[in-house]
Formats: C-alpha cells, sequence, structure tokens
C-alpha cells in the first residue's frame, strides 16, 4: 500500500476546473501523482481544488497609544498541518513572495513543464510553493491566475478598521442636569451632573466585531477610555466613564464621577446658554493574525445648550 | 547486453515501440542501444540485434533522444540517492522544471535524514506512447515532448538510514509503471542534446511480467 509523503517533501500538482481557484490545500482531497519508486512514499501529490485575504488620530495624554498596521504576511500553520498558530512572517524571500491563502512563497515555475492535456488551450501556469519551518517541503500548483501577494494586501489594522466601522460607534447622547431644554435653567454654584443616556455597545461600548480579508481575520473590542466635557465656560472635564445619572434623591450632592460647578452665568453667551459637548475617546484593541494592536478613535461629540442662572437675593433695608 | 524481452509481452503502442536494455540494472555508462520499430510477433526471438535507422524526421529525432535519455534518467537519480556526496545539479543533466525540482527536493530530504540507498533500478519496458514536436509556445511548456511509459523495477534497491540499517518501507512496491514528459526547451538551438524528463505521473497498470 503506498502511503502519501507527510513531512518534508510534498509536490503538489493542482488540476483546475474551470473557473476561478478556491479552497487552500489542506482542506481538498490529495492523490498521489507520482511515486519515488526508491522509497514507495509519494514525490508528487495532486490536489483536484486549490485555495483561496478609518483614520482616527491617536491621543496620546491618556490610554494606550495607538499602535502600528501590524504585518500583513502572516503564516497560518494550520494550512499544512492540524492545528498550528497565526504568526507574522516575512513578505519576500528568494523563493518567492508570500502567499496567506497557500502559507508559502509563490514563485512562477520556470520553465514551466509540458502542459497536462486537460489544460491545453487553457490560461495558467505552474507555480512553485515553499513551505517554510517547521513543516518544510515544496509544492507546485496550476493555477489560473497567480496567487495574491499578501503584501499588498490590507494591514491587521486595516482590516480592524473595518471591523471598528461596522460597529456604528457614535457620540453619546447627552444626560445632564440642569437639563439641556428649554425652560430649564440651572443655578451657579449648584453642581451640574454629566452623563451618558441610553447607553448602548455603540455610544458606550464595550463592543466586539470581526472582519477578513486577504486570509487575516481581526476581531476588534472597543472601550470608551474617557469623555471629554466641554462644558462651554472655559472649562474642559475629563470623565473616565459613562458617568452617574442624576437622581432626585441625590438632591443638591455633586456627582460623583462626573460634574462641573458654574461660576458664571450664561446671560453673555449667544442664546444667553452655554454650549456643552461631550467628545468620546475610544480605544479599540485588535487581535488576529499572530498579531495584536491598538486603534484610538476621538472625535465622536454631540452637543446640547444649557442655561445657567444667578440667584439674586434682593434685601430690603 | 542482454536480448530483449520477448515482444509478446510488449503491448501495442501509439507509436514505435522501444526495448532498451531491459531486464538489465541501469548502467552508469548507458550503451546507447538500438531500437526497432516491431510488431508483437509469437514466441520468436530477434536473432539479430535490434537496429534504429537512423532518424529523418524532427519526430523522429525527438523519440530517439528521448528515449535514449530514460535509461540514463534512471541512473542518475539512483546515483544520487546512493551517494550524498554527488552534487544535485547532476540532475540537469536528464530533468527540467517540475522534474528536477521535484527530485531536487527529495533528495535534499534523503540526504538531511541521512538516507540513501543501494542497488539500481532495472528497467523492465520502456514505450513511447507519443511525440508531439509542437514547440509554438516554450513560456507556458508548450514544447517538443515525447510520452514515454516505463515498468520499472526497484527489487535490487534498499532503503538504508544513517547506521545502516535496512529501512525499506515493507509495502514499497517493487515494480510500477511511470509515465514521463521527456521535453526539449531548446528544440532550436539543440534538437539533440537539450532533451530532459520535465514531468512524471504513476500508471494505473498492472506491473510489467519480469524477463
Amino acid at each position: 500500500m503506498r502511503r502519501l509523503l507527510t513531512v518534508a517533501v510534498l509536490l503538489v500538482i493542482a488540476l483546475v476546473s474551470a473557473g476561478a481557484m478556491t479552497a487552500a490545500p489542506a482542506h481538498a482531497d490529495p492523490t498521489c501523482e507520482v511515486h519515488n519508486r526508491l522509497t514507495g512514499t509519494c514525490r508528487v501529490v495532486v490536489t483536484p481544488e486549490t485555495p483561496d485575504a478609518g483614520d482616527p488620530e491617536p491621543v496620546s495624554d491618556t490610554g494606550p497609544s495607538d499602535s502600528g498596521s501590524g504585518s500583513t504576511c502572516v503564516n497560518d500553520l494550520s494550512i499544512w498541518s492540524s492545528g498550528g498558530s497565526v504568526e507574522p512572517i516575512a513578505c519576500d524571500s528568494p523563493d518567492g513572495y508570500w502567499s496567506n491563502a497557500y502559507g508559502c512563497y509563490i514563485q512562477l515555475m520556470d520553465p514551466q513543464p509540458p502542459p497536462r492535456p486537460e489544460r491545453t488551450g487553457k490560461e495558467g501556469a505552474v507555480y512553485t510553493c515553499t513551505i517554510p519551518p517547521p513543516h518544510g517541503g515544496m509544492t507546485a500548483f496550476w493555477l489560473e491566475n497567480p496567487p495574491d501577494a499578501a503584501a499588498a494586501g490590507p494591514s491587521p489594522r486595516e482590516i480592524a478598521q473595518r471591523a471598528v466601522d461596522s460597529m456604528d460607534l457614535h457620540a453619546i447622547d447627552i444626560g445632564m442636569v440642569p437639563a439641556p431644554t428649554p425652560g430649564k435653567v440651572g443655578i451657579v454654584g449648584l453642581p451640574v451632573w454629566m452623563w451618558a443616556a441610553n447607553p448602548g455597545p455603540s455610544s458606550t461600548g464595550p463592543t466586539t466585531a470581526s472582519a477578513s480579508a486577504g486570509g487575516i481575520t481581526i476581531t476588534a473590542t472597543a472601550r470608551i477610555e474617557r469623555i471629554t466635557w466641554d462644558m462651554g465656560d472655559g472649562t474642559t472635564v475629563l470623565c473616565d466613564g459613562p458617568g452617574t445619572p442624576y437622581q432626585d434623591k441625590f438632591g443638591k450632592d455633586s456627582s460623583p464621577d462626573c460634574g462641573h460647578t458654574y461660576t458664571t452665568s450664561s446671560a453673555d453667551q449667544p442664546d444667553g446658554r452655554f454650549t456643552v459637548s461631550a467628545t468620546s475617546d475610544w480605544v479599540i484593541s485588535w487581535e488576529g493574525a499572530g498579531q495584536t494592536g491598538t486603534i484610538r478613535l476621538d472625535g465622536l461629540s454631540r452637543s446640547v445648550q444649557v442655561a445657567i442662572g444667578e440667584v439674586q437675593v434682593l434685601v430690603q433695608p | 547486453m542482454k536480448r530483449g524481452c520477448r515482444a509478446g509481452l510488449l503491448t501495442a503502442t501509439v507509436t514505435a515501440l522501444a526495448v532498451i536494455a531491459a531486464c538489465t540494472p541501469t548502467d552508469p555508462s548507458p550503451t546507447p542501444t538500438t531500437t526497432s520499430v516491431q510488431s508483437p510477433t509469437s514466441s520468436d526471438e530477434p536473432t539479430q540485434p535490434p537496429t534504429s535507422p537512423s532518424p529523418t524526421t524532427d519526430a523522429e529525432v525527438g523519440q530517439q533522444r528521448a528515449e535514449a535519455l530514460i535509461p540514463e534518467y534512471y541512473a542518475v537519480v539512483d546515483k544520487l540517492a546512493a551517494d550524498p556526496a554527488k552534487p544535485l545539479d547532476g540532475l540537469d543533466a536528464v530533468t527540467i522544471s517540475l522534474e528536477r525540482e521535484s527530485w531536487t527536493h527529495e533528495l535534499e530530504t534523503l540526504r538531511e535524514a541521512g538516507t540513501t540507498v543501494t542497488g539500481a533500478t532495472r528497467l523492465l519496458a520502456v514505450e513511447t506512447r507519443s511525440v508531439n514536436m509542437d514547440n509554438s509556445d516554450p513560456a507556458h511548456g508548450v514544447v517538443p515532448t515525447v510520452a514515454i511509459d516505463v515498468c520499472w523495477d526497484v527489487s535490487d534497491v534498499a532503503v538504508v538510514d544513517s547506521t545502516g540499517a535496512i529501512i525499506t518501507p515493507e509495502d514499497r512496491p517493487a515494480r510500477g509503471w511511470t509515465r514521463h514528459l521527456v521535453s526539449n526547451y531548446e528544440w532550436a538551438s539543440s534538437p539533440t542534446d537539450a532533451w530532459r524528463v520535465a514531468s512524471s505521473e504513476d500508471l494505473d497498470r498492472a506491473p510489467c511480467d519480469a524477463c
């Protein structure tokens, strides 16, 4: 009984049916085209199918920094072996350019072997596929089109950004006392409470999403690092979290985690109101392809206007 | 040189029937054999050594040169597998393209494992199946190519590990058929000397009888 060579040297000739390339070699059902008569092992394996890859501004004063793009070229060890990790790899070598989909370095075979009868008249070529350690060995494919170079594909960070885009992150709904509604007036010297109203994954996080491209899948998790409140009176309040919603029972207490006290009225402001803005600062942690990274995202902002007045005490002489 | 096998043992072929040093081991310095085109006969063995007429057409040149390469190809591979000191560029004289790449990696793997072989492959039958002299697209491998089926026997070949122990797999077939595509990528400049085995495939065919 002949047996297939499972380590070191494997030579694979892919018989491509009409149409584009499909699955990676590990997903095909290989047969041996020719054996090494001396050892009885398989020298050339035939596979019936062949395989198949927004700009946030960094905030440097708090939280993790925005990391780099990561390596576009990654070696998924499970392509040629059962199990195995994913790790970055050089995009080029003397054996050719790296293909994430095939897990090997690709090079056009020169010279091309005589075409098989079933490929007569079809456009395509045989490519060598050199597999790096620990698996090692070399294969070859006949393909209608050359495999995509992983280096030309999106970086892990770019793929993470696609995942972030799918999260539909947006600014918080502003919750505030005094309420920023007509007819409501806050008082100078009294505590102001600010919080994120109607919290949800897309406004206050955390939220997770994944995206794939070029043989790389990245999972990103977004969380709010802080909310910056511009109170409109020249004061900026930094809150580490979404704040605490005010309840009547709190009376004149100050907010435990996100509050302000106006010292001037808004009478001199346009429309007699302070414009209060809440800007969310997100930290997105991504992982995949044997790599991790961070994306900082800010600029998601929403504004309201609040009236602040003074209490004047009339003293009768 | 031994006489060839009875012609009755050879199956009909598409074109010429070639008998090359049948039932003899591959020779480090194979003597070019003459070939003859003959129909299978009943029982009479040839009384004269077979001779080949001088080729007069491109196809005949190609067939003759390709057939002459086969025993040399088998001998080179056997020698490289037996002696790890021999440089693998010896494959350049008999192989090209996919065949060279596959044997290079195959022999490198054997050498890295300290594995060698002893003995030599015997060629029991060599049959030319087709001759295609189309040289219209060398960039895509469309070059003069001769398809040759070989029945080989490795009964005398043993696989040996670095300690000298015989590790020949028990399930290794002793005999089999392989089809080789022998091509000339330099036909225009070298019609006789540039023939090389470019690719091979096993044939699903009953092993030939021994001589």
